[in-house]
């Protein structure tokens, strides 16, 4: 299941970025990810103080949080070469290519680094 | 916490198509002659082995999440669901790719439904049941 949450270091940016919804994990340091019900986990409620810590967002969470929160929507467009992401901004921006690449997973995650980068710059 | 996972008739569907991975939760009916009665239950750790738990799973079967599901339809049947927002900017559509076929909310295959989505939730909603009905129907 690991692999259904965002990784440490953009979990700590979202941190950063202000997230603090209820997770299904939390980050407990870089290698360690502690999955449970957020009803379950105290911890899994609410971004804790501490600087290494941080909740896990699902990819699906991060991106509906990117969406309502700052009106950045995303897609991973199909090509017969492979996958590659596409950020919409403020519903009027035209949609800004991120790169080309070739595995899903890849393109999601530089999908999720651009968005990070768009809302720290400010936009 | 429960928009996180696609609903129960979906969930259902998907298992009938062969789904059987994982997830953070189940779906578990206490009255089972109430078809409205079924509820989420979220997995936990400690009660992995149990096998009532492990009873229930194979019974009604886990509840995916959305990203689980889509990533089953591109993995194993090779299409691909996207949600996409319209030119305007002020609704959602989708479209699901197969190598060089496709299809899309604006194309043939939904013209009896509506094409537009107020929210990327409905876009995606909609997406799903469309690559249930592919699937179901190959």
């Amino acid at each position: 299941m690991k692999n259904e949450f965002i990784p440490y270091e953009q979990a700590l940016a979202l941190k950063e970025l202000g997230f603090d919804e209820p997770c299904f994990g939390r980050w407990i340091e870089q290698d360690e990810l502690s999955i449970s019900a957020p009803k379950d986990d105290e911890y899994c409620q609410k971004q804790h103080e501490f600087s290494w810590t941080a909740l896990a967002p699902l990819f699906q969470q991060a991106f509906r949080w990117f969406r309502e929160k700052h009106n950045l929507s995303h897609e991973i467009q199909h090509t017969h070469k492979g996958f590659y992401p596409l950020i919409y901004e403020d519903n009027i921006i035209k949609p800004k290519w991120v790169g080309e690449v070739l595995l899903y997973k890849e393109a999601e995650l530089a999908c999720l680094d651009k968005l990070i980068e768009i809302v720290k710059n400010g936009k | 916490m429960e928009s996180n996972f696609i609903p129960y008739e979906q969930a259902l569907s998907l298992k009938e198509l062969g789904f059987d991975e994982k997830s953070l939760a189940y779906w578990f009916n206490e009255t089972p002659l109430n078809p409205e009665g079924q509820c989420l239950v979220y997995y936990r750790k400690p009660y992995d082995n149990v096998g009532i738990t492990s009873g229930i799973i194979r019974e009604y079967g886990w509840a995916p999440l959305y990203q689980q599901a889509f990533k089953w339809f591109r993995e194993k049947y090779d299409l691909e669901g996207v949600v996409q927002q319209a030119n305007d900017y002020t609704w959602y559509k989708f479209s699901i790719y197969q190598k060089s076929n496709f299809y899309t909310s604006e194309g043939k295959v939904l013209k009896s439904q509506g094409l537009e989505y107020e929210t990327h939730e409905e876009a995606e909603q909609a997406c799903l049941d469309k690559l249930i009905e592919i699937c179901k129907t190959k």
